[in-house]
């Protein structure tokens, strides 16, 4: 297999692992959404060359337990800014949580969402109306 | 090509794996699957390249997500535990395949006979053709004894070329690949000789 062959084939075991939330390419897969941004973007503002930019989505994602210590370890591997690795991590981690909890047939929700209906008066009330 | 790591190496990335470390199913990938890749596409020949790949990636991803998986006390080295994961997932993915095939086959086939039943000057004559075509798949079966007989002659109808798909029906995967291309012939042999004995195949 010829190094042409082995970078095609990490990409595409990269590009199975933005699939699985377990991997940091899941995490930067949804991160590029919710920021509407191209892989390629995310991949240039953090000064990775293509070669690596597999690598880094082939790494497994950052645990809640050991989170500082698990991002230092994948930032200080690819020279990365520690700081807005753990950022994307977060916020993608709080999107998740939103939407999980986000409950669109819940009675709040769904009495904000409905508008408002103009009340008809009856001509009884206010002949009744015009008596008083 | 790079030299297959050695067992020691993967060893190492299994504790790894197991510590939580975050790169080492980065450094796993980068080693493993190329020769895992070659390999599963050895066994495969005929095989789509992405099928394979998929096959391939998948097995590591999925160890890499869960390395409990792998028991160390079962004396199976890591690199064969893969290469099996990825032969598994290859032929998973073309059985799914193939019974999509048959789905859209037997779709296009109703939109056929549809088709043709509302053009009286057709007569039908392609449900005619079908009808004649499936009882001589039944005649087929019928003719055959043993359930595996039957096995290998659906994958035979279904022009099957995979070597793999008829050694897992007759049990030899355990074998060298040789001897199971070897068997695999003399059984395809043996079923077609004995349906022409009987004047059901030509």
């Amino acid at each position: 297999m010829t190094p042409e062959e082995q970078a095609r084939l990490l990409q595409h075991a990269a590009a199975r692992a933005t699939t699985r939330p377990e991997f940091l390419g899941w995490v930067l897969a949804r991160y590029a959404e919710l920021e509407k941004m191209g892989d390629d973007v995310l991949r240039q503002q953090w000064l990775v060359s293509t070669s690596d930019w597999p690598r880094v989505q082939l790494c497994l994602r950052p645990r809640a337990e050991a989170f500082l210590q698990d991002v230092t370890q994948i930032a200080n591997e690819f020279h990365l800014d520690r700081g807005a690795l753990a950022a994307i991590v977060r916020r993608v981690d709080a999107v998740a949580v939103l939407q999980a909890n986000e409950q669109p047939g819940a009675a709040g929700s769904l009495l904000a969402a409905r508008t408002r209906k103009k009340r008809k008066r009856g001509p009884s009330r206010r002949k009744g109306a015009e008596n008083d | 090509m790079r030299d297959p790591p050695d067992r020691d190496t993967l060893q190492a990335l299994h504790g790894r794996l197991l510590r939580g470390d975050r790169l080492a199913s980065e450094e796993l990938s980068r080693l493993v699957l190329p020769i895992l890749a070659a390999e599963t596409a050895r066994k495969f020949p005929r095989v789509d390249e992405h099928i394979v790949n998929d096959g391939a990636s998948d097995a590591v991803l999925d160890y890499c997500t869960n390395p409990q998986r792998f028991d160390t006390a079962q004396n199976v080295p890591l690199d064969r535990f893969l290469a099996t994961a990825a032969w598994r997932n290859v032929t998973n993915l073309l059985v799914g395949e193939r019974r999509s095939t048959q789905r859209e086959r037997r779709a296009g086939g109703k939109k056929c006979e549809a088709d043709v039943a509302l053009e009286p000057a057709a007569r039908n004559i392609q449900q005619e053709e079908q009808r004649q075509a499936e009882q001589k798949r039944e005649a087929l079966f019928a003719a055959l004894k043993t359930p595996r007989d039957r096995e290998i002659l659906a994958l035979w109808l279904d022009r099957v070329k995979d070597t793999g798909e008829f050694a897992r029906v007759l049990n030899i995967t355990h074998l060298p690949f040789q001897k199971q291309k070897d068997e695999v012939y003399r059984n395809k042999e043996r079923i077609i000789r004995f349906l022409r004995r009987r004047g059901l195949l030509p």
